[in-house]
């Protein structure tokens, strides 16, 4: 930066290596960073990028073989006072005492950071004791008031309580009160809200930026959303392979993104626009693995603009722009021919997508479909109450179209799906699905053997794409299993139809021998969609299949999921949490809460005139890639999802409803009609007036090629 | 935790009752009974004894009742005045046999897991953390050949080194001067003197296995998050690997913590043999082979029971180590 800030911490020239028994992996090669004093810095880029060792790395925490081996980490608490961290002896007490006290973290899974062994309390009552001459009274006293502060209700009752007592976002915020309870002048924050609802995401980034506020510390916040960037970011720094490639301030970078990296990234997002039919962007391949980095500028051979014989020979400096912004790009070196207009990725070219065609056939009709799960107790096990996962749920799905479930985690979105695919045997309800012929069957009540047939027309893509892959099984039996089994293909005629689904969905055929752990995780997801696939299904049930990867894979595999259902008429149920995925992809969506689905209506009419509170707060909750539009007054549901065992008398949102009135806590909401083609369970429907989303179309940066 | 305590006992009680009554099925399962047997022992030795003699034994050993009045009053007299009944081959009553056999076990299987620990722990928690290093290799190797090494070979081993450089007597636990001493503290002092034997053989094998579980559970457990959560909050490695992770690698080795009792009570019967150690595994083994009824019955029986307790004992110890389990 060219203009003197105060800069809390700067890192310079950093490198991180770890020496592994295949080679030297260079996972933070080159860093600059400043983080000024009081300021959030978000570091974005996608996983494998070195974002988190180069945190780690602050810290000296990084895990063997890995150690910082060039470069500085200039750490200045105070006037006039400058300590290199990165010079410290990791055992030594010199940082022990900058660690949990000047300098804290927190991470991204707050179950697997604390240990469940051990109270809350405890575990922050450590965190003080090693640091400030306090009793121990006090130190329990203070850790009471550091998780009031993070808005733990009743602190002093709850400090005594483990982790698994907890749920997922007060596991978040006792975590952060363990970081702040010292009251650090930095806190490293490593995806805090990546393992967690949007809801519960709003509510954390609000209050890191509260106590931010409060306390005047500065915010290093790791993230792969930009969202997430806008929403709290006053500087960013884009990491790619290692290195920092693009600096400067949040409206900088998001306005007038420099890099092509940065602009391919903020391309690959899916808007929250309800012109939802276009293709994304998506970055061409995969971020290389750290051991096979390309020589030259580590981007090339993902970039649009990269140039044979300049790209992959010179390593880009730096550059420092007249707005003191830096881009370690070759675009900026007047030397070289390289430039925006050189666009070189013909290959890249959008073709339309086809558009598929929705009939008013209903190929699903699901009618009070009911799924509860017995609870046992005592000696002889007896049933002591039911969890209602799914309790009464109607929809229909309509041949051809993509019905979009979404609701925070705990609703019964999954166990709808599994419901859907017989993988349970559902407690009350009808499945009543048409058949290619015309005839109807119901699902519900199918027995094993009819099942067999039926589970080669509806197929199912799962989220975990490294646990849900048998391991010890070649992309062939995976992919071809299905065929074998239902005997549709053997021998040649096997390998044959394998390999050309694994062309279909974006794979080299020549890997059908692979097993997967040969493949990354948007590839794994491939090989998942090619099982799906495999004996022609009608339907397919996708349960979160983007949620585990990255966004420039989440954009090949969105575009890919639209190709095939333009290819081959596929009807989809798109499970997921993440409303801008869902409004891209989905003809309709149904909002669940607590076993029952609450509101019912095409994308573009629930995104805009929402009925139901529910659907106001989740879609208020939303994270808008733009600096300029932060939602300083967003919706915070409070308090967690219902338990689906001792749902709340009257509508189960009555608790967390801004709006509730005396009638929500006795009378349940019936799902009925509040305007056209739009369904809602709200007793108010039609007297609230809430807030839709604002259409999104034209605030991104617009490419100019 | 007091209420999972008792509900544990509550639990303890159809199980006990289960293990009595196959003890005694699995006893009477081999044709034939001990009369049976006495008269074939003295027709080879050329004498022969009448029906009329061989039901008045059957009589005096109440051999004759039906199955099940039998195992009333083998399981009654237990219950109720501790009488296990009469051992027919050492004519004496099973619980002047066993209660002494059983507490010198008992004493050999506690000392051999002290060892165990004591010897274990350590080595493996710098294996863990220093994996790869001289020191781990060393470990390793030398657990290695401690697992591969059998028992029994071992035993003889140190048995011979105690004879010939030591001058101790061959076998037991006692020299013969104090076999039938009072226990006073020369004997114990005795007791000690020769217990290091079979402390050593039986601790070698489990130390072996112990060093290896707790390296590679230690292992899994470094990499975790809260690991790393620890570190950041400024704790010196020393305290966090013992409060965190240490405790969490603990954990799969104490469930398996009553097989330990199990193995120490009666997986050693060839090492006891070969040292002639006065514990339960020689004295249950004979039992076996001589239909000593209700003296194999009762060694079974207490065997069981000392399972069963063993299992409770690792479970409570494990309810405390992880509150998990405790809230279930």
């Amino acid at each position: 930066m060219s203009t003197p800030v105060d800069n809390l911490l700067e890192i310079k020239n950093l490198h991180t290596h770890f020496f592994t028994d295949e080679g030297v992996v260079k996972a933070v090669d080159g860093v600059d960073l400043a983080i000024p004093r009081g300021k959030t810095l978000c570091v974005v880029g996608e996983s494998g990028c070195g974002k988190s060792v180069m945190a780690r790395s602050i810290l000296q925490v990084v895990d063997r073989p890995g150690r910082i081996v060039e470069g500085d980490i200039l750490f200045k608490p105070g006037a006039g006072e400058t300590i290199n961290l990165a010079a410290l002896d990791p055992h030594s007490r010199e940082i022990r005492a900058i660690r949990g006290k000047d300098i804290t973290m927190i991470f991204q899974e707050p179950m697997s950071s604390l240990s469940p062994l051990y109270t809350i309390g405890n575990q922050i009552m450590e965190a003080i004791r090693w640091h400030l001459p306090v009793s121990k009274q006090e130190a329990r006293q203070m850790t009471i008031d550091a998780l009031r502060k993070v808005g733990i209700p009743r602190p002093d009752e709850l400090v005594d309580s483990y982790t698994f007592e907890l749920s997922g976002g007060m596991r978040q915020r006792a975590m952060i009160a363990m970081a702040l309870v010292c009251e650090p002048k930095l806190l490293i924050a490593d995806e805090p809200t990546t393992a967690l609802d949007v809801t519960t995401q709003a509510n954390i980034l609000d209050l890191i930026r509260e106590l931010q506020a409060q306390m005047g510390m500065s915010v290093m916040f790791i993230t792969h959303d930009l969202g997430v960037v806008a929403e709290i970011a006053d500087e960013v720094a884009v990491m790619y392979l290692g290195t920092v490639v693009e600096r400067g301030t949040v409206q900088e970078v998001f306005s007038d993104p420099k890099h092509p990296y940065t602009r391919a990234l903020l391309r690959s997002i899916p808007k929250l626009s309800l012109r939802n039919k276009e293709r994304l962007d998506a970055i061409r391949g995969m971020v290389p693995h750290p051991l096979n980095r390309p020589g030259g500028c580590s981007f090339h051979t993902r970039c649009n603009f990269a140039q044979a014989g300049i790209c992959d020979v010179i390593v880009p400096p730096a550059f420092t722009l007249e707005s003191g912004r830096q881009v370690r790009c070759l675009i900026y070196d007047d030397k070289q021919p390289v430039s925006f207009e050189s666009f070189t990725a013909a290959d890249d070219v959008q073709e339309a997508i086809q558009q598929p065609t929705i009939s008013d056939d209903v190929m699903l009709k699901v009618n009070d479909l009911k799924m509860h799960f017995p609870i046992t107790a005592g000696f002889f096990n007896r049933v002591v109450g039911y969890v209602k996962a799914v309790d009464g749920v109607s929809f229909e799905i309509y041949e051809g179209e993509t019905l979009g479930l979404v609701g925070e985690s705990g609703c019964g979105k999954t166990t709808l799906g599994h419901s859907i695919m017989r993988l349970y045997n559902p407690t009350a309800g009808t499945m009543t699905y048409s058949k290619e012929d015309g005839s109807t069957v119901n699902l519900a009540k199918l027995g094993m053997r009819d099942l067999k047939h039926y589970h080669r027309e509806i197929r199912m893509v799962f989220q975990d794409p490294y646990s849900s892959l048998n391991p010890r099984m070649p992309v062939l039996d995976i992919v071809g299993e299905s065929l074998k089994v239902n005997k549709l293909a053997q021998g040649k005629d096997l390998e044959k139809q394998v390999r050309d689904l694994l062309g279909r969905v974006g794979l080299r055929p020549e890997y059908i021998r692979r097993y997967p752990h040969a493949f990354s995780g948007g590839e794994r997801q491939r090989i998942g969609i090619a099982r799906a696939l495999a004996p022609n299904p009608r339907l397919v049930v996708a349960d979160e299949p983007v949620s585990a990867l990255d966004v420039s894979v989440q954009a090949q595999i969105l575009n890919l999921l639209k190709d095939l259902q333009a290819e081959f008429g596929l009807t989809y149920l798109f499970i997921a949490h993440d409303l801008s995925v869902v409004a891209h992809i989905s003809d309709r969506v149904a909002v669940m809460y607590v076993g029952k689905i609450v509101e019912y209506a095409p994308t573009e009419e629930l995104f805009l005139h929402p009925q139901h509170p529910y659907t106001e707060a989740l879609l208020s909750s939303v994270l808008i890639p733009d600096p300029n539009v932060r939602h300083e007054n967003r919706i915070r549901l409070e308090g967690d999802v219902a338990d689906p065992a001792n749902p709340p008398g009257g509508c189960a949102f009555h608790p967390r409803c801004r709006y509730a009135q005396d009638r929500c806590r006795t009378e349940t909401p019936q799902l009925r009609e509040t305007r056209s083609g739009h369904v809602t369970a709200c007793h108010y429907a039609e007297e609230l007036a809430l807030a839709g989303v604002t259409v999104q179309d034209n605030s991104m940066p617009t490419e100019s090629i | 935790m007091l209420q999972y305590i008792i509900k544990r006992l509550l639990f303890m009680i159809p199980t006990l009752l289960a293990i009595s009554i196959v003890s005694f099925t699995i006893i009477n399962l081999p044709p034939g009974d001990y009369v049976d047997r006495l008269a074939a022992e003295r027709r080879t030795a050329g004498e022969e004894l009448t029906p009329e003699e061989q039901a008045s034994l059957r009589q005096f050993y109440g051999l004759d009742q039906p199955i099940i009045g039998q195992y009333i009053q083998w399981i009654s007299d237990i219950v109720l005045k501790g009488d296990f009944g009469m051992s027919i081959r050492w004519n004496l009553p099973v619980d002047d046999l066993i209660w002494q056999r059983l507490a010198l076990t008992f004493t050999l299987s506690l000392s051999s897991m002290l060892f165990i620990w004591v010897v274990a722990i350590p080595i493996g928690i710098y294996s863990a953390v220093n994996q790869y290093s001289p020191g781990d290799y060393v470990a390793t190797f030398v657990g290695f050949i401690g697992l591969a090494i059998p028992n029994f070979l071992l035993a003889l081993v140190l048995l011979y080194i105690s004879f010939k450089y030591f001058g101790q007597s061959v076998g037991g636990l006692f020299s013969p001067e104090y076999i039938d001493a009072p226990w006073n503290l020369a004997k114990i002092g005795d007791l000690l003197s020769h217990l290091w034997i079979p402390m050593v053989v039986l601790g070698t094998a489990g130390t072996a296995s112990l060093i290896r579980t707790l390296r590679a559970n230690l292992l899994d457990e470094l990499r975790r998050p809260y690991v790393t959560t620890a570190r950041t909050k400024g704790l010196p490695e020393y305290w966090l690997l013992i409060k965190y992770p240490l405790r969490h690698a603990l954990n799969p080795f104490v469930s398996s913590l009553n097989d330990i009792f199990v193995n120490l009570v009666s997986g050693a019967t060839i090492v006891s043999i070969v040292l002639s150690l006065q514990t339960t595994g020689p004295l249950l083994f004979d039992a076996l082979r001589n239909e000593d009824m209700y003296l194999a019955g009762s060694a079974i029986m207490m065997l069981s029971v000392l399972t069963v307790i063993g299992t409770l004992f690792s479970d409570v110890l494990l309810a405390w180590l992880d509150p998990r389990i405790r809230f279930r």
